[in-house]
């Protein structure tokens, strides 16, 4: 197990490391000053030539690169051109709010999605099957944008149960500590947090819904499809030969065999949760990482596109390196695969 | 005439065949292959066919509904828009966008990724299983996002967009080639081949090709659905196609404006799109379970 | 059968969860939400143009020395509780109120109230280089380089603890309106030397420090800009116990969050919303005539547009009725000067910019453009109360101008580079207008259309003409309104002739609300006051 442990963990190395050298790489493919693209600093900016020293400009590539990877670590990730903020203390607000979003939807995703699929698998090509089936297929081809603006218009603006945008209602003084808005609200030190809760609870319901639901419908078919290989199986009919009761099938056999090409099937569906949070919260006026990220493509705000991109594509790449370990670490056949000898 | 044919053969009908003839034996694979074929032909033909332009506007008509509401005109059967705008015209136009451009960078990138996969499995030859690990997960990155890295790069317009999904897709088509080719090569029957002292040419066209074919058909499919879904993201934010091009993402967007008052103007674009998706979806699905029925798993 | 229990008690679930939530505040969240276009680019209206920005703090937070009562059309005691001028014209004195106390925060407690220092410190800030705070936040104030009231002032000072004098450099007769203009705002001496022994001056237009109704509580870039209520102000407290400022860019989202009660008020609804939002009950729609101008700028600094023909003929070529229609939904007047109709001195030429192609197109032939040209027309990226859709704007010219030959290019930036470009002067012509700071109507040539406007990089047209700028500075130079009006009618008689702008339309001013806000004025000059604004108790309200 330690040496899937290390050789997935040397994987994510490496493949950071490549991310990283992208990242850097940005600012020489950006059109102007490589320095300005890094940092935000225009060239006419006092503060200009301290920093294309402390980048390393003066010296060769290499070293270069080195001064890069230094600032990342300090935190010093440059300004944004269009306002000047520190790209450290927006991203920093506004990753929580994303992980927040994203951590919710994928936790909806996970008690709704493998055990309609395992229903459907139980009454293979009975009706209940075709409904199930029909919907994973339908919710697996409906644009996210467009789910959005639909549910928008029927639960927020006609039956008016919901609101439309934002985290909260800004009349509750919740400061921003951390950026996600129900630990925010944890640490707040207002009255009536129960009130607060309810309120954010009813931001977040719909978001988190229309997020939820492509990786819900994957994960659907997904273990629709593996459960449907398993329940053909002999070990299932002789447990039910030993005379055990469906129920018993079900869930001491049938369903920890199914659960293990879904598991492998985890970060598919958390790759489809980002790039669906990216749309999703510019819709809903969501505060996160998303939302600032294209905004910032679309005025060309060089410093905050290279960074934001290096946040979302390293969690995606870690989440799948852990979806690996945690395999590896639930079913000794993968173990096997991944020392690939 | 005399029929050259002298023996009595059984025919064969070639795997490929095979899945065919099931695809059209089942009818909702039939009504998604007429679907597509039609979407096909109005990508290609849809300005000839169209009865507007995309961009002409009636000064006359505008935010009508459908035809079949009481302030419907029949001029319009979907309506128009905020601007007079015809909406059967305006979707015609825009499937070349969202169908048939995807369709076309989705091909390319297939043909070229495919071949570079090729050429690397057969002449590197896959040892190493750490590289195969890493792409694997490199790969795990979503293409809206990779294309995304693109568009900041090259910025945003719909060229820019096709170009970046094309170019997004290639490294997907490349691993999935060298895969199944590196799986196969392990195949007894390949090693069969390799000692009736078959030659490279025909190993790879005749010996290696009809067993990948599955899985880079399945692959097609997939890549389709997500470059549709990806074009008209990036028309969706703004990214891609720009206004007043009628690119569905990109009408989407524009709708939302009227969408309270309108909300036609919201539904067809997005129904349009759904329709593409779940039949290219479909599609896939029923060639898939052809192909497992019929090439084995 | 299980299945189904399963799915039923899923659904009720969220639905018992969704219902179960109510969305009524608690009490010390009560308040007003008002959605804004954007973030402010600073809290302090010294700093800034954006109508945005002092819709967003001006009044909120702070006071002027004296105030312009619009029914009234005269000047009112704010700060200074009486003034007076002196024989020649050159010395203003202001008395200020003692009893004007700051704001309290956690970043700040005031040890005395509003003094003379704090006024000579305010006016210095812009005026003296040497000032600790000239350099902080960039050391551009706009509004008083564009009036040349940094020019004007020859000194501000202190002759007793709570009486200013302000001395001229030259007569000015819109001294008054600039004053009470909502950039002439009066910050605090105290705070201000707090954060130079803090060593943080840059803190000073981030957390601000007035007197006004509200305070400052915090700011979330996108998000909101909470203030809650000032109990000491000495007007009275205001109405509302928070005030929150939501940032909505969008103006579709905004509509749709008014109806959600995601917002109490929105401003600049959009005009093909306007119909059905009048039909609603819930809704009420506020309507002013705001002094402003929709123009078309030429760059005159360039080629052909230094021409007076070829600006002649592109005047005659739009039909504006037709751009009032489809632009404006008819909520709009035709601009005949880029003097509003409601100013005293307004003088319309519509001869100067009737629509007749078959005009232009002499001219363009006089001025050697017979076969055409092609052009850029930058258009607006943002709405504004005088244009609230440029884009279609620029559509509508851009066909109209290829009946004369003239092929258009639309060209479109975001706001920020947008503007940085046209101060270059990079632009070909531009859709862009104007709303008035204060009352007096120097303000619609001075800061647009002078020599020193070309200058500081407000003169969307480039132009210079110095006959145009000694009748304006002769008009403010007199005091007697007759003399003043004869001056600007020549003033407008020469625009009409130079065309270096082609005014285009003054809107009217839409502002949207739900019906239990009430205290809301439609404003008119400079920023929105909020602070008589509250909603209707919850139990006259009814169910929510």
């Amino acid at each position: 197990m330690s040496r899937v442990i290390i050789r997935q963990l040397s994987l994510l190395l490496i493949t950071l490391f490549l991310i990283s050298l992208l990242s850097f790489s940005m600012s020489y493919w950006f059109p102007g000053d490589p320095v300005t693209n890094a940092s935000g600093i225009p060239i006419d900016h006092p503060r200009y030539e301290e920093v294309f020293e402390k980048r390393g400009f003066d010296s060769n590539i290499a070293h270069q690169y080195i001064s890069y990877l230094r600032s990342l670590f300090e935190g010093d990730w440059g300004q944004s051109m269009q306002d000047n903020s520190e790209i450290w203390d927006e991203l920093s607000l506004r990753l929580p709010a994303t992980l927040e979003l994203t951590v919710i939807a994928l936790a909806i995703a996970l008690c709704i999605g493998p055990p309609l699929g395992i229903i459907a698998a139980k009454y293979y090509r009975k009706p209940i099957d075709q409904v199930i089936a029909f919907i994973s297929l339908a919710g697996y081809s409906v644009p996210v944008f467009w789910l959005a603006q639909v549910t928008i218009l029927i639960f927020a603006v006609v039956l008016d149960v919901v609101p439309i945008a934002g985290q909260i209602n800004p009349l509750f003084d919740v400061p921003a500590v951390s950026g996600s808005i129900l630990i925010d609200i944890a640490l707040s030190d207002i009255d009536h947090k129960w009130i607060a809760f309810q309120n954010a609870f009813l931001h977040i319901v719909l978001p988190a819904i229309v997020l939820a639901t492509a990786p819900c419908v994957l994960l659907v078919r997904f273990t629709r499809a593996s459960a449907i290989h398993v329940l053909q199986q002999k070990f299932v009919k002789g447990a039910y030969a030993r005379g055990l009761s469906t129920a018993e099938v079900m869930f001491k056999h049938a369903i920890p065999n199914t659960m293990q090409p879904v598991t492998r099937q985890l970060s598919t569906a958390f790759s489809v949760l980002v790039t669906n949070v990216l749309i999703t919260e510019v819709i809903f006026s969501w505060p996160g990482l998303g939302n600032w990220l294209v905004r910032s493509i679309y005025e060309r705000d060089f410093p905050v596109i290279q960074h934001g991109l290096l946040v979302l594509a390293s969690i995606i790449l870690t989440v799948n390196v852990f979806a690996n370990i945690l395999q590896a670490w639930r079913y000794p056949q993968v173990r096997q695969e991944f020392y690939a000898r | 005439m005399l029929d050259k044919n002298l023996y009595y053969e059984v025919k064969n009908p070639s795997p490929l065949q095979l899945v065919w003839q099931d695809l059209r034996a089942n009818p909702i694979s039939t009504a998604t292959l007429y679907i597509l074929g039609a979407l096909l032909i109005i990508s290609i033909f849809g300005p000839l066919l169209a009865p507007y332009g995309s961009n002409e506007q009636f000064i006359d008509a505008v935010s009508l509904p459908p035809a079949w509401s009481d302030q419907g005109d029949m001029r319009f059967l979907l309506g128009t828009d905020a601007l007079g705008r015809d909406m059967v015209s305006r979707l015609m136009h825009g499937a070349r966008y969202t169908f048939g451009l995807p369709m076309l960078a989705v091909i390319i990138a297939a043909l070229v990724g495919c071949s570079l996969g090729a050429i690397s499995a057969v002449n590197v030859g896959v040892k190493s299983s750490t590289v195969k690990h890493l792409l694997d997960v490199l790969l795990s990155i979503p293409s809206l996002l990779l294309a995304l890295v693109i568009i900041a790069v090259i910025g945003p317009g719909l060229s820019n967009a096709i170009l970046a999904i094309a170019l997004v897709f290639i490294p997907q088509f490349l691993h999935i080639t060298k895969n199944a080719i590196a799986d196969e090569q392990k195949q007894p029957y390949v090693l069969a081949s390799r000692l009736n002292g078959v030659d490279n040419r025909y190993l790879f066209f005749s010996v290696l090709l009809p067993n990948i074919i599955k899985a880079i058909v399945m692959h097609l499919t997939i890549a389709l659905s997500a470059a549709i879904l990806d074009i008209a993201a990036l028309g969706f934010l703004g990214l891609g196609a720009q206004a007043p091009a009628p690119e569905w993402g990109a009408m989407l967007a524009q709708s939302l404006e009227v969408a309270y008052n309108s909300p036609w103007v919201m539904a067809l674009p997005g129904l349009a799109l759904f329709v593409t998706l779940i039949s290219v979806n479909i599609l896939g699905e029923s060639i898939r379970s052809a192909l497992d029925k019929r090439l084995g798993s | 059968m299980t299945t189904k229990h399963f799915l039923c008690s899923v659904s009720l679930i969220v639905v018992g969860l969704v219902t179960g939530c109510n969305r009524a505040l608690p009490p010390e969240a009560e308040g007003v939400l008002y959605c804004a276009e954007g973030n402010p680019e600073a809290f302090n209206p010294q700093l800034v143009t954006s109508g945005t920005t002092l819709d967003m703090t001006s009044s909120q937070l702070f006071d002027r020395l004296i105030e312009y009562n619009e029914s009234s059309r005269e000047f009112e005691s704010s700060l200074a509780e009486h003034w007076s001028v002196s024989e020649d014209n050159l010395r203003y004195r202001f008395k200020l109120r003692e009893d004007v106390p700051f704001h309290s925060t956690d970043f700040f407690h005031p040890t005395r109230n509003l003094n003379a220092q704090d006024v000579v410190f305010t006016f210095n800030r812009w005026l003296k280089p040497e000032h600790p705070y000239h350099e902080i936040s960039g050391g551009q104030y706009p509004f008083f380089t564009a009036t040349r009231l940094d020019q004007l002032i020859r000194e501000v000072s202190a002759t007793s603890s709570h009486e200013v004098e302000i001395t001229l450099r030259e007569p000015d007769s819109s001294l008054l309106s600039i004053l009470a203009s909502s950039f002439a705002v009066i910050m605090s001496a105290e705070y201000g030397q707090q954060l130079l022994n803090q060593g943080e001056p840059q803190q000073f237009d981030l957390e601000p420090i007035g007197t006004g109704p509200f305070k400052f509580s915090h700011f979330r870039k996108d998000v909101a800009l909470n203030y809650v209520r000032h109990d000491e102000y000495w007007k009275g407290p205001a109405a509302s116990e928070n005030l929150v400022f939501r940032i909505a860019p969008n103006d579709h989202k905004r509509m749709l969050m008014l109806l959600t009660q995601d917002c109490d008020i929105s401003p600049y609804p959009p005009a093909r919303d306007i119909a059905w939002l009048d039909e609603r009950e819930d809704i009420h729609l506020q309507t002013s005539m705001s002094p402003n101008t929709a123009f078309w700028a030429f760059n005159t600094d360039k080629a052909p547009f230094n021409d007076i023909k070829v600006r002649q003929a592109l005047a005659h070529a739009i039909d504006r009725d037709a751009l009032i229609s489809a632009v404006y939904f008819d909520h709009a007047v035709r601009a005949d000067s880029i003097l509003p109709n409601t100013s005293w001195a307004h003088s319309p030429t519509p001869e100067a910019f009737r629509y007749d192609p078959q005009r232009a197109r002499e001219l363009l032939d006089e001025a050697g453009y017979g076969s055409g040209f092609t052009m850029d027309v930058w258009a607006l990226p943002v709405q504004r109360a005088y244009n609230p859709n440029a884009r279609l704007m620029a559509e509508l010219i851009q066909s109209n101008l290829n009946d004369i030959g003239v092929n258009v290019n639309i060209v479109s930036y975001e706001w920020s580079s947008f503007r940085r470009s046209l101060a270059e002067g990079a632009h070909d012509s531009v859709l862009i207008g104007w709303s008035a700071d204060h009352a007096d109507p120097d303000n619609f040539f001075r800061p647009l259309l002078t020599c020193a406007a070309k200058a500081s990089g407000n003169n969307r047209a480039m132009w210079c003409n110095e006959i145009f700028d000694n009748l304006v500075t002769n008009a403010i130079r007199s005091i007697d309104r007759p003399t003043r009006e004869s001056f600007y009618h020549q003033a407008q008689d020469i625009l009409a002739q130079e065309v270096p702008v082609v005014p285009l339309a003054h809107s009217i001013r839409f502002q949207a609300s739900r019906d239990y806000i009430q205290g809301l004025q439609p404003p008119a000059y400079g920023g929105i006051n909020l602070r008589s604004v509250s909603k209707v108790a919850e139990i006259e309200r009814g169910e929510p």
